[in-house]
């Protein structure tokens, strides 16, 4: 009985955590954006089967400097990159996205 | 070879009724499972679940992996029946609380494992009724934000190949094909720790099930933190 509070003591501390992390997270200024200017650009990718899929694709390309957003839409299997031009261009995005071994299509504006 | 690419080589077989149609969706179960990155660490979960499970008790390992089976099937036959709104189970607004939902239930199972060691047996039998439904509901859950998407996938083309097979029967043989591999994982733990009759190890057995899960609870956190 004793061990069953500790556990649930626990899981209720992990999800206080995250919670606090979350609001943290979202309560964060974001920096001023550079001169360079933002484009959208839409690519398809084939190969994404899971919630874990989108969160791998997602983690990769906000690390590639000139990233600004990443939206994966996993039921209509694309993703919409806001990116500042200049920094990084489409064919990295998608050099990025095949390197995982998932298949990315050509990139519409 | 992606899912997409299974389905353009051997989908044209879906427009038809026949018995290979059903046989072609389990496959693409099978195939989905193989190019999803979550089945390695999960897989390893459940082997070290049932594994444990069966060095205390004949049986019960079976009985663990054929619950996980059950829910992942279970999970795709009710969702294959409301296919117009899968797609709210595919955001990443979802995507966080799924994969935070699979981090603290392996975290719960990873203690539960942990405190296993330090148990009597006739403690164990309490913990191993539980045993059952958290299996069957940990494979509805995985199942929710794992296998939605190439079910989506799938019909879409079944529809697009102009296929009057109904979803019902899809999501089932999809299902299958998804959930074999962990049934097949789970059952081959079991008859290894049957065979080898390793009681005297149930303890370093309770120990590695643990950290296997604590490995999957740490996976699904990091996939948690990349969707923030």
């Amino acid at each position: 009985m004793r061990w069953f509070v500790l556990t649930a003591i626990l899981l209720v501390a992990v999800a206080l955590g995250v919670g606090f992390f979350v609001h943290a997270r979202q309560g964060q200024v974001q920096p001023p954006t550079s001169q360079l200017q933002t484009r959208v650009v839409t690519i398809p990718v084939e190969g994404m089967v899971c919630l874990a899929c989108t969160a791998r694709v997602k983690s990769t390309l906000k690390t590639i400097n000139g990233v600004a957003e990443v939206e994966v839409n996993l039921a209509g299997r694309d993703l919409r990159v806001e990116y500042l031009e200049g920094k990084v261009s489409p064919d990295q995005l998608v050099s990025a996205i095949n390197r995982l071994g998932y298949r990315a299509g050509p990139p519409k504006a | 070879m992606t899912l997409e690419e299974f389905l353009r080589r051997f989908g044209s077989v879906l427009a038809g009724h026949s018995f290979w149609g059903l046989g072609i969706v389990l496959m693409a179960g099978i195939v989905a499972s193989a190019v999803c990155p979550c089945t390695l660490p999960v897989g390893l979960g459940i082997a070290g679940v049932a594994g444990a499970s069966e060095s205390k008790s004949r049986r019960t390992g079976f009985i663990i992996a054929i619950a996980f089976f059950v829910g992942i099937v279970a999970n795709l036959v009710i969702v294959g029946g409301m296919a117009g709104r899968l797609g709210a189970l595919l955001t990443e607004a979802f995507g966080r609380y799924w994969s935070l939902a699979m981090a603290v239930m392996s975290l719960g199972a990873a203690v539960v494992a942990f405190r296993g060691t330090r148990l009597k047996a006739d403690q164990l039998g309490a913990l191993r009724r539980p045993g059952f439904a958290g299996a069957f509901l940990y494979g509805f859950v995985f199942s929710l934000g794992t296998s939605v998407a190439p079910l989506l996938v799938l019909l879409t083309f079944a529809a697009a190949q102009r296929s009057s097979a109904n979803g019902f029967a899809l999501a089932l043989a999809f299902g299958f094909g998804r959930g074999l591999p962990f049934l097949l994982v789970g059952l081959f733990a079991g008859v290894v720790m049957r065979l080898a009759r390793v009681a005297s190890w149930r303890r370093a057995i309770e120990l590695v099930s643990g950290c296997a899960l604590l490995f999957v609870s740490i996976y699904y956190a990091r996939v948690f933190a990349a969707l923030l």
